[in-house]
């Protein structure tokens, strides 16, 4: 037991004496003993290279179905609601604000219907396994607003809400409309720029939506004056909804859009469902406090192009530029792709003498999306972001019986058009499901009438963080 | 003239003492004492001794010595005062009786200096000397002697109290011994002597007592000195006693006279007492004196009528009430302390198993000063007990160390806060229900019954015990390894250099700063349980093996992956020497079985192999930081100092004469590694299906660099061979860990993120309003993880209680759905598992928005910066939790026959009490 008193008295125990050739023997000779550091160092080794346990499990993000869907649609006069969804829901609910009275066309979870045409604003709630559900607002806006068509998606909670071309001067009045979506109160800031400048406007914090409130403010009264706007609506807590109502009665802008969110900025954002005319302005903000360098490309049938005149661009700091889109640049057929060295967001406003509407910055779709087709078939333009790609176009009735379907090829970088109206008659609304990065928007043209909006996915999944109990 | 002046007044007129001498088989001591009695200054005017029927030479020796007409046969069934009235009878009446033991020797002086006491005022009829040992002489046995209240004989005296002349004062005493104790033979008379029912013990402290009853004095006088062999007490000399007769005796004293309520106050007092005794006596495995108490309460208790007539006879000659004389009895806090000293020596007996037996109170208590320390006088302290300045300085040096953590309430991120009472850790044992989180119904941490237990001392501070074994982590490690090794090596200063290393090396090990306190403890028990498992390989007892079993169990309990440990060192040795190795693995099974439901609970998964006392912490360690015999995270010694013990171990390889302890250091070594390496790959979990964290590997990493230092210390003594330079380099090189450690260490301190603080783990309202709350934590791309903590959130003990895993999966696919999209039925949900609040500390972004939108949750305020807070809105049908986990109804006395096994077998750990005789 006492191994160190062996080792000092060796002669005095059983402890064997080494032998001579023992004593003789270099201490690093082969022994068994060395076989421990040996050992060790194998061990060791292992620590080494095996990978930290939590890299081995890195939690990939999960897809949850989405059970319950909400959104809201703030009508205005001349304009009506349509509901549908991918799949037939469980059930609905609607209600219109402020009154909270149930609307019992949009009742049914199972049908693609519509609302008669009233100035009010409509909360949907629709509950059903991944049913997708999608709520439109479509129609000829009144006189009083601009007389312009009208086609865009009816708003879920937003988080980040970005909004270009809005302005407040020459007759060119925009407004905000905020919709509660949820039970309690809302809060959301707004942040604006101009061409000048960010602007530190009164009272764009901490605004209040109510339960049940539908809100409407206009720019003119957060800042008056300005031709053209961006706007951030950031949501502090509560659901809310967001759109931009722009419309123009005068010489310079004249019509009516519901204008969607556009993505927050990136560095590569791309803009669709721009409409084919000729008088075309890409709007971009660069909410940073760098000067950022922008240049344009068409995503076109064939491929890619540098979009001639929109290369280079700089936009100062904190500053929305709107840039004159030549007219050599032909994206009938194609969406523009935006990329800059700082975030920006963009959109492209296209107008004639009696109507206007936007191409926004959309992200690719991560499901399939919805067209409402109803009287006008819209035009789907669609791109392939990175790799060739493909979108599964199929067209349903009102009663959700499918009439036709058609898969498009998009080549790589490039981009596809199609008219949903060509596929099949009498078709209520398109289903888009891609198969690759897809965005696009749909374009909706009635004579001098236009509409567009850019497609987002339904609201079938949701990423959500891979949750472990601790 | 001077002189008259200095000669005390009774020498013009001497009075008369008759010293009587009682003899029962004193033939050994009887021709010294005699002798001296030869030498005294003044010689008492008449002799007599007493032979109580003696077997050996003792009458002839005193007939010798006195002449047959001084000297009377006593029978046998004589006591002590029954002996002494024959005497008397035998005599003519004298002023005064000196009473003599046959094993006493006289100091000349001793019959004057007596009497000079004795004269000196009329109330003083009772006059003692001082007592030192025969033979040596100089230690004191009695100046004076007193009685506690719970009926033990005290003297005052520290054992082995050597004479410096430090109790040199006359005074009033309760007593004296009756070895030359001088009497008034008016009060002799006047009280009927001794009392002929206390033959042998306690005689003297009763006479004593009802002297100062009487209203006289009972005097020392230190100047008279005799010096007693004590043979009967030293059991040199045989006697026929029971073990019943000192209790007896000494309830009999107290009871006979204790007057008015204090009488019935002391009577149910000493009733249960004696009982207490006896259980103690049972737990110390000592039946002979446990059978005493209960004869001693049957002679006492049972015998009524002698206990009438006892005070009926002490009311006649009582004058004085007892507050009177009350200074003289022992403090009333002095029982207690003996008993401290019991339970305090059978404890150390435990964490030293070299002392197999004890003796009883004030045993030969072993300290912290090394026995081979040599005393050589004239130089400091410190340098003559070297070990005890080392663990002085290094106890000083963990001081200043925690400099911010002076607090005993220490938390870190491992470490939950002991709870505010000591009850809760005690009751929480008993609980079907925690209150914990979602609410459990898990077994209670098996470490909880050793830090509850420990912890009882101190029960006004419940987390005291937690502070001493973190901040004092270094020195009681230190303390532990150097007495082990004792065992392993002759050579006092590899031995204190090598404990002190091991000390650091879990200070080093990153496991105090971050309060670790499972690998602590089992760093701090290693070498006793090395201790105690090499001295039942050579020494197999019972008492060797239940502590074998105690420790195993306490270390399987704070740190589960060191059982396996054991198992695999046991199975190791047990292929060496099955036989050998029978003991140990008896001990084994106890131990583990002692474990407890949680521990197997533990090792059931081995994904919770590695999860200590404490919180589930992810801790990160490369194998760099392994190899330095480190665990990682913060709080880790340098780095190069714990390498530098790695290449020692190495270099410890090339002696030959000790290759074989070397070898098998390395082999524990290399155990500890593979342990280490499982660790990683393995990973630990809450759950099966949680998520693998990164294992806290500290405890193998720090038997690793501990086994490495021990196979240096093994081969150091050889370096001698290879010549002065390497020597010296070597040694230097020796000393890089711990001076460089120690610099560290205690500049670093070991505070952060060891603190006093106890911050809740969510906002202060939150905890105020002992909300449960879910805290979620994470983002969307790398996970998230989710916990849910009541109040300020779990005590120490409470951090492992999981609900049942049914609510889990609900509580976790509810929450999961929560922050995909939250619905208002998820809240209803979460409203009914009895969640309060959602507090997201550093969540995504996103994951905030997401909650925000939710229709039901109300955002709420938080004092932690970046944090989110949401309040669920329910109504009271919602709240109403259905679910609520609870054990069955035999859980708690499953608890109390866990506890029991645990008291069962402490008990058998006990060494086994040696039963010391005590007589008058």
């Amino acid at each position: 037991m006492n191994a160190g008193r062996r080792a000092e008295r060796p002669a005095g125990r059983r402890v064997a004496r080494p032998s001579r050739s023992a004593r003789q023997r270099s201490p690093f000779a082969l022994s068994p003993r060395w076989l421990f550091p040996v050992i060790a160092a194998v061990l060791v080794s292992a620590i080494y290279f095996v990978p930290s346990t939590q890299e081995q499990g890195d939690a990939q993000p999960l897809s949850v179905p989405v059970q319950t869907t909400t959104y809201g649609c703030p009508l205005i006069e001349g304009t009506q609601m349509v509901a549908g969804q991918i799949t037939a829901g469980d059930s609905a609910s609607a209600v219109s604000l402020p009154e909270g009275e149930l609307i019992d066309d949009l009742s049914d979870a199972t049908v693609w219907r519509t609302t008669e045409s009233a100035p009010r604003a409509v909360v949907l709630t629709q509950d059903g396994d991944q049913s997708g559900a999608l709520g439109f607002v479509y129609g000829t806006a009144a006189e009083d607003a601009g007389q312009g068509l009208v086609y865009a998606r009816c708003p879920g909670i937003v988080d980040e809400a970005w909004f270009l071309g809005l302005g407040s001067a020459d007759r060119h009045f925009s407004h905000l409309e905020l919709i509660n979506l949820g039970q309690d109160r809302a809060v959301v800031d707004l942040s604006l720029w101009s061409q000048s400048g960010a602007i530190d406007a009164v009272d764009a914090t901490g605004l209040v939506i109510e339960p049940g409130e539908r809100r409407r403010v206009a720019l003119q009264d957060l800042a008056a004056g300005e031709s053209s706007l961006a706007l951030q609506v950031l949501r502090r807590r509560g659901a809310v909804g967001a759109v931009a109502l722009d419309l123009g009665t005068g010489d310079t802008l004249q019509g009516t859009e519901w204008q969607p969110s556009s993505i927050p900025p990136a560095e590569r954002v791309l803009v669709s469902g721009i409409a084919d005319f000729s008088d075309r302005v890409l709007m971009v903000v660069n909410p940073g406090t760098v000067t950022a360098h922008v240049t344009g490309s068409v995503l076109a049938a064939e491929g890619t192009f540098v979009a001639e005149g929109l290369d280079e661009l700089a936009i100062e700091p904190g500053t929305v530029r709107e840039i004159v889109v030549p007219e050599s640049v032909n994206i009938s057929d194609g969406n523009l792709m935006i990329e800059s060295d700082e975030p920006i967001t963009a959109v492209v406003r296209s107008r004639n003498g009696n109507d206007f509407s936007y191409g926004t910055a959309v992200a690719p779709l991560t499901g399939p999306a919805l067209v409402p087709i109803d009287d006008l078939s819209p035009r789907l333009v669609l791109s392939a972001i990175g790799a060739e790609a493909s979108v599964r176009v199929e067209l349903f009735d009102a009663q959700m019986n499918v009439l036709n379907s058609q898969e498009l090829p998009i080549v790589e970088g490039g981009s596809v058009t199609v008219s949903p109206g060509d596929i099949a008659d009498g078709a209520r609304y398109a289903v888009l499901t891609p198969t690759g990065e897809v965005a696009g928007g749909a374009v909706y043209q009635d004579g001098d009438a236009v509409a567009a909006f850019g497609l987002t996915s339904a609201p079938i999944d949701n990423l959500a963080p891979q949750l472990s109990l601790r | 003239m001077e002189e008259a002046v200095d000669e005390p007044a009774w020498r013009g007129n001497p009075p008369s003492v008759v010293a009587v001498i009682v003899s029962r088989n004193g033939e050994r001591w009887l021709p010294q004492a005699l002798a001296s009695l030869g030498t005294l200054d003044h010689l008492p005017s008449r002799w007599v001794a007493v032979d109580v029927s003696s077997t050996d030479n003792s009458a002839v020796l005193l007939n010798e010595a006195l002449g047959q007409e001084h000297v009377v046969t006593a029978p046998v069934t004589h006591g002590f005062g029954q002996s002494v009235r024959q005497a008397l009878e035998a005599v003519d009446r004298t002023d005064w009786i000196w009473l003599l033991h046959d094993d006493a020797v006289v100091d000349p002086r001793a019959l004057s200096a007596l009497l000079d006491e004795a004269t000196s005022s009329a109330d003083i009829a009772v006059v003692g000397p001082k007592i030192r040992e025969w033979p040596s002489l100089r230690r004191l046995l009695e100046v004076g002697v007193t009685i506690t209240s719970t009926g033990s004989r005290e003297t005052g005296l520290e054992t082995g109290e050597p004479d410096a002349g430090q109790h040199d004062w006359a005074r009033d005493v309760l007593a004296v011994s009756t070895a030359g104790m001088l009497i008034r033979r008016d009060v002799w008379d006047e009280l009927g002597g001794f009392d002929d029912e206390l033959p042998f013990f306690f005689d003297d402290i009763d006479f004593g007592w009802r002297v100062a009853r009487a209203g006289y004095r009972t005097r020392i006088a230190p100047t008279a000195v005799i010096f007693h062999a004590e043979a009967s007490r030293r059991r040199v000399r045989a006697r026929d006693s029971s073990a019943s007769e000192q209790r007896g005796a000494a309830l009999y004293t107290i009871l006979a006279n204790e007057s008015g309520p204090r009488f019935w106050w002391q009577s149910v007092r000493l009733l249960f007492g004696s009982v207490l005794r006896l259980l103690a006596y049972l737990i110390l495995k000592d039946p002979r004196s446990a059978r005493g108490q209960a004869a001693a309460l049957q002679s006492v208790y049972g015998s009524p009528r002698r206990m009438l007539r006892a005070r009926r006879r002490r009311r006649k000659t009582a004058k004085r009430k007892r507050r009177s004389f009350a200074s003289l009895f022992a403090p009333s806090w002095l029982p207690y302390v003996h008993e401290f000293d019991v339970l305090a020596e059978s404890l150390r007996a435990m964490v030293r198993p070299e002392s197999v037996q004890t003796i009883g109170r004030r045993s030969a208590s072993e300290s912290i000063l090394d026995e081979d320390d040599v005393i050589v006088e004239d130089v400091p302290w410190w340098q003559r007990r070297r070990w005890a300045g080392t663990i002085l300085a290094f106890t000083v040096l963990s001081y200043i160390a925690a400099r911010g953590v002076l607090s005993p309430r220490l938390s870190s991120l491992v470490l939950p806060p002991a709870p505010a009472r000591l009850g809760d850790w005690w009751s929480g044992l008993f609980e079907r229900t925690h209150d914990v989180g979602l609410g459990s119904a898990d077994w209670p941490a098996s470490y909880l019954i050793p830090l509850a237990t420990a912890s009882t001392p101190t029960w006004f501070a419940p987390g005291f015990a937690t502070w001493v074994l973190l901040v004092f982590a270094g020195p009681l490690g230190a303390l532990t390894a150097h007495r082990t090794g004792r065992l392993l090596t002759d050579h006092r200063r590899i031995r204190m250099v090598w404990a002190v290393s091991y000390g650091l090396i879990i200070i080093a090990s990153g496991a105090v700063v971050q309060g670790r306190l499972g690998t602590v403890v089992v760093l701090i028990i290693a070498p006793i349980l090395l201790n105690v498992a090499l001295r039942l390989a050579v020494e197999p007892t019972w008492p060797m093996t239940f502590q074998l079993a105690i420790w195993i169990a306490i270390a399987a309990s704070f740190a589960p992956i060191s059982i396996l440990l054991i198992a695999v060192g046991f199975l190791a040795a047990a292929v060496v020497n099955l036989k050998m190795m029978a003991r140990h693995g008896i001990s084994f099974l106890l131990g583990a079985a002692l474990a407890g439901p949680w521990t197997w609970g533990r090792l059931s998964e081995p994904s919770s192999w590695w999860w200590e006392a404490g919180r589930l912490v992810a801790a990160p360690a490369r194998a760099i930081e392994v190899v330095a015999g480190q665990g990682g995270g913060p709080g880790t010694g340098p780095l190069a100092a714990g390498l530098v013990v790695t290449a020692l171990g190495v270099l410890a390889l090339i002696p030959a004469h000790t290759r074989v302890p070397v070898s098998i250091c390395w082999a524990v070594a290399i155990g500890a590694m593979a342990s280490v390496a499982l660790g990683t790959v393995i990973g630990v979990s809450a759950t099966t299906e949680g998520q693998r964290l990164d294992a806290w590997v500290g405890l193998g990493a720090a038997v690793w660099l501990a086994s490495l230092s021990t196979a240096v210390m093994f081969a150091a003594p050889e370096i001698v061979s290879y010549g002065r330079p390497i020597t010296v380099i070597l040694i230097a090189v020796a000393l890089v860990f711990p001076v460089a450690t120690t610099v560290w260490w205690t500049l670093r301190g070991i505070d952060d993120p060891l603190t006093t603080e106890v911050v809740p783990e969510v906002p202060s309202y939150l905890a105020d309003l002992n909300y449960t709350t879910a805290i979620v934590t994470g983002n969307i791309d790398d996970g998230g993880q989710v916990r849910v903590v009541t109040g300020q959130g779990p005590n120490l003990g409470q951090e492992s209680m999981m609900p049942p895993a049914a609510l889990s999966n609900e509580f976790l696919a509810t929450m999961q759905r929560l922050v995909a999209q939250p619905t208002t039925e998820d809240l209803s949900i979460l409203a009914g598992l009895g969640i309060d609040a959602i507090y997201a500390p550093d969540a995504d972004v996103e994951i905030q928005r997401r909650l925000d939108s939710a229709s039901g949750l109300s955002v709420s305020g938080s004092d932690v910066p970046g944090s989110r807070v949401w309040i669920l809105n329910a109504t009271d049908e919602q709240t109403n939790v259905t679910n609520l986990a609870q054990a069955p109804a035999s859980r708690p006395w499953l608890v109390t026959a866990w506890l029991f096994a645990w008291a069962a077998v402490a008990i058998g750990a006990v060494p086994v009490r040696r039963t010391e005789e005590i007589e008058s």
